[in-house]
């Protein structure tokens, strides 16, 4: 009993020493929550890439707990070194080691039951709180977070191993050292750490094989294990790249004559003599801002990339869209015009189109300037297989496109409308067409207001034929599908459409009217561009949601840490300084002195952090690819973006804590 | 005259309340170059006080320090800094040393403060190693150090930017007999080549090896002794029994303890 009353005594007087560890464990315990919440959530499964999804929060979970450790067990030696003077005293006075690892074991009880409890309420608030942020931000509700007493269990358990390894970690200290080694531990230097050559080769050789395996996976899905072995070794050999990197360059410096400059001298001496847990705490900061710019950036392409697809396919507000193909489309165009007049709805830029979309052809080898089809279909993404979408010269002029040729029935335009515009060469002359030949009247480099194929990947060379007249369409549509389309069992039809411009909120009346006037064309359908993007947003709010949880926890815990090592490192320098300003060291130059020691913590993260990331830059833009995005500068456009974001927050993360420090170590 | 310290005068003020504390009441005295002068007195006599602002580290209420005719009180807060570490060399009573630094970097210290070149710490460093027996000990940590060895350091450190004036306190303190009775023959040493030393000390013995030692009570000096021509020893017992005389019967075991 007089254990228990220690150890709660303990935690109650030291909380200062206490209070970092609790709080490293309880943000451990929420982040880790969070994920498994949302990872154990049903509404999981029903998102878009849904298992995929669930194996990589599986892997996050993993990761997490990794981190986790390495994080307590950090927090955790430090609070001995602080305590075992205490601890000491207790032997000396003849409380029996027995004894004090049965303080230092209801110690930890006590602290793990207030992580699981703290820890418990503070991720149901917090993820409640986050939902209902991002529920306002998004506008709308498309992901259930259940929190579930399973996540609650797991947690538990999962906490329950780490408190046994700390357990065994303290045991182990207390053990081995004699009563006086106790009392003596928290003045007990550390030797200079040395420079090991082979945890800088074994560095190098993980950092490059993490590299190597996200650059040169091909299929993200397929090989997704294999990038989280990528994680896992740029993870490892993150920690190891401080740790011998950070104490080579610091001896070098110190090698140097301009050691002996008040500034280095101090910054340079004081960080080598902690290099250990420096490395430590560095490898953390970098591996939270890693995660979190890629979760930011993966949930954030898929958002707007997703929305600028949606855009890109609806050129204008509203598309009807009919594959009948004996339509009047002026007529349809004045019933259109007289439904909305009927309903006093404004409606302008109407235009119509007549076009077969994303037919696979393929090249056989010829000279340069001939296109000739192959007669066979052949390997999708294979280097000759193209994909053509045929339209109508009055169909561009509809989308007012200017300065279109006129066009006899054998000749035909050529436009280039792959994503990346050098795959496909403008020297082509002739296309010879399943059949008939064509001369081409000219090359254009882009259309206006063509809806965008929704099926073509960046990869892909994607060309449209403009045929000059409908006869002349029709009969390039007959020959393809006589040739490829009759083989497989189906046809590919000509479509029509008309798009034109609405306002949003007259569209429900719109759609009344336009049933009304078509009910005898059941073919004729409409859909709009805000009821798409309205889709698209059920559809992948869920998967943004998860990636704005987990950024937002991350950071966090990237915050968390970084306020912990200053706190802690000012109170380890508090006495240096002391004694620097007995000896003569002024004010003024203990606030540079402190400023030059930040500044290399604040960078040295935040460029590996950014060296990590484009490694992983392929890897990422072949994730979000999945999702239907082919748009490869926005993807570029909200890394960079992301990237400033996050090193405005980190900076002011480092003003706000710097100030912890600085508030400790003055006089 | 290196050091006057005329009718210096402190007064603490607690936050909260009225109340004051007078620590020193009226101290006058003068240091002449390559003296080594012991102050004397028990706990919360001003010793203490005293010795905090001829380091400036406080500044007296009323009163001057004139430290080569310069009145070391009105030094700007700027100035301070550089002040201290040029004209002033500290010993502690817990050695305050860096545990950051090698033993090497931690007499440098000062210097690299002064922003001195790396010759001048070698060339001084080089002379001064071997009169405090620390040739050997100059890669260690100094958590390897044994606190007479720590102590030694200290001295090199107070030592090497060349002060005016050495200014310790209670150096023996934390060491044994055998440590002490080393560092205070090394200080007579040190005096010897010319070194003024100003030593605050509660210990008789410690006290018997400087050349005056002044007595100081309830903010108050009361007395001094000239050691003249007398071996330690004798000067120890003269000091033992003023200790005794001067400040109240009540004092002699602790006293005679620390003789």
């Amino acid at each position: 009993m007089l254990s228990l009353k220690l150890a709660a005594n303990n935690i109650k007087k030291g909380f200062k020493s206490f209070a970092p560890f609790l709080m490293a464990s309880v943000t451990m315990f929420v982040m880790i929550f969070v994920t498994a919440s949302i990872a154990l959530s049903p509404s999981i499964s029903k998102l878009k890439g849904g298992s995929s999804l669930s194996q990589v929060m599986g892997f996050a979970l993993i990761v997490l707990s990794i981190f986790a450790v390495l994080i307590l067990v950090y927090s955790y030696r430090f609070l001995q070194t602080q305590r075992s003077k205490e601890f000491g005293l207790y032997d000396i006075l003849g409380f029996g080691k027995t004894r004090i690892v049965g303080v230092a074991f209801l110690e930890l009880l006590l602290s793990y039951i207030i992580t699981v409890i703290v820890g418990t309420i503070c991720g149901i608030a917090f993820s409640k709180f986050l939902f209902l942020v991002f529920v306002n931000m998004i506008g709308g509700n498309y992901f259930n977070l259940v929190i579930s007493p399973t996540a609650i269990l797991l947690l538990a358990i999962l906490f329950f191993v780490f408190f046994l390894v700390l357990m065994m970690i303290g045991v182990w200290i207390i053990w081995r050292s004699s009563s006086l080694d106790l009392l003596r531990e928290e003045s007990k230097g550390e030797k200079e750490p040395k420079s090991n050559l082979f945890f800088a080769i074994a560095a190098v050789i993980l950092l490059g094989a993490g590299y190597y395996i996200a650059l040169t996976v091909e299929d993200p899905m397929a090989a997704i294990m294999k990038f989280f072995i990528a994680v896992l070794l740029v993870i490892f050999g993150t920690y190891l790249f401080y740790i011998s990197f950070t104490v080579w360059y610091l001896k070098l410096k110190k090698k140097r004559p301009s050691y002996y400059k008040p500034n280095n001298f101090i910054t340079t001496s004081s960080m080598l003599y902690r290099m250990k847990a420096n490395a430590v705490g560095l490898g953390n900061i970098t591996i939270l801002l890693s995660m979190t710019i890629v979760t930011v950036v993966v949930s954030l392409g898929v958002f707007l990339g997703t929305e600028n697809s949606v855009k890109t396919y609806y050129t204008r507000e509203a598309k009807t869209y009919s594959v009948a193909n004996n339509t009047d489309v002026k007529q349809d165009i004045e019933r259109i015009k007289s439904a909305a007049a009927s309903k006093n709805i404004e409606i302008k830029n109407l235009s119509d189109m007549y076009y077969a979309q994303d037919l696979q052809a393929d090249r056989v080898k010829s000279s340069k300037d001939q296109f000739i089809t192959s007669n066979k279909q052949g390997v999708m993404f294979d280097k000759n297989s193209y994909f053509a979408t045929l339209t109508t010269a009055q169909t561009l002029k509809s989308l007012g496109n200017k300065d279109i040729p006129s066009l006899k029935d054998n000749q035909v335009l050529l436009v280039d409308i792959s994503k990346n515009k050098t795959s496909f060469d403008s020297k082509i002359k002739s296309i010879q067409w399943y059949g008939e030949t064509y001369q081409v009247a000219d090359t254009l480099n882009s259309v206006k207001d063509f809806p965008s194929s929704s099926v073509v990947t960046v990869s892909s060379k994607v060309m449209m034929i403009v045929f000059a007249n409908n006869q002349a369409f029709d009969k390039g549509l007959a020959n393809y599908n006589k040739t490829i389309s009759d083989d497989q069992g189906f046809s590919n039809l000509a479509s029509t459409s008309i798009i034109f411009d609405i306002k949003p909120v007259d569209e429900k009346r719109f759609t009344k009217a336009f049933k009304e006037e078509f009910k005898d064309n059941k073919d004729l359908s409409i859909s709009y561009r805000s009821e798409a993007l309205q889709d698209q947003r059920a559809q992948i709010g869920g998967f943004v949601f998860v990636g704005f949880v987990l950024g937002i926890s991350f950071i966090l815990g990237a915050a968390l840490i970084i306020y912990y090592k200053q706190l802690s490192e000012g109170a380890q320098d508090k006495r240096s300084f002391k004694i620097l300003q007995e000896v003569g060291l002024s004010k003024e130059e203990v606030q540079k002195t402190i400023k030059s020691q930040v500044r290399l913590i604040f960078f040295l993260p935040l460029v590996i952090t950014i060296a990590h990331f484009a490694g992983a830059y392929l890897m990422i833009e072949k994730i979000i690819m999945l999702f239907d995005i082919n748009d490869r500068s926005v993807i570029f456009t909200i890394s960079l973006a992301t990237i400033a974001i996050l090193a405005i927050i980190y900076y002011l993360i480092y003003k706000a804590t710097s100030r912890v420090y600085y508030k400790i170590v003055e006089r | 005259m290196l050091l006057e310290v005329k009718h210096l005068k402190k007064i603490f003020k607690t936050r909260f309340s009225k109340e004051e504390t007078t620590a020193l009441v009226d101290i006058d005295f003068g240091v002449e170059e390559g003296e080594y002068i012991a102050i004397m007195g028990e706990s919360g006599s001003g010793k203490t006080t005293l010795l905090n602002i001829l380091s400036t580290l406080e500044k007296p209420t009323s009163g001057q320090v004139l430290l080569n005719k310069e009145d070391i009180t009105a030094i700007k807060d700027k100035e301070i800094s550089a002040f201290r570490r040029d004209h002033l060399g500290f010993v502690f009573q817990d050695f305050n040393l860096l545990d950051t630094l090698n033993v090497r970097d931690n007499i440098y210290l000062p210097l690299v403060l002064s922003k001195s070149s790396v010759e001048l710490m070698k060339s001084r460093l080089k002379i001064l190693a071997p009169k405090l027996n620390i040739e050997n000990l100059l890669e260690k940590q100094p958590f390897e150090l044994s606190g007479g060895q720590k102590q030694r350091v200290a001295v090199a450190r107070a030592l090497i930017s060349q002060p005016d004036l050495v200014l310790a306190d209670e150096p023996t303190a934390a060491l044994d007999f055998k440590n002490s009775e080393d560092l205070l023959n090394l200080f007579e040493e040190i005096n010897d080549s010319g070194q003024t030393i100003i030593m605050v000390t509660h210990s008789s013995l410690a006290a018997s090896h400087a050349k005056r030692v002044l007595f100081i009570k309830d903010g108050v000096l009361y007395h001094q002794l000239y050691r003249g021509e007398k071996s330690s020893t004798e000067f120890a017992k003269e000091i033992t029994l003023s200790m005794i005389a001067f400040l109240g019967a009540s004092e002699d075991e602790e006293v005679s303890l620390n003789a």
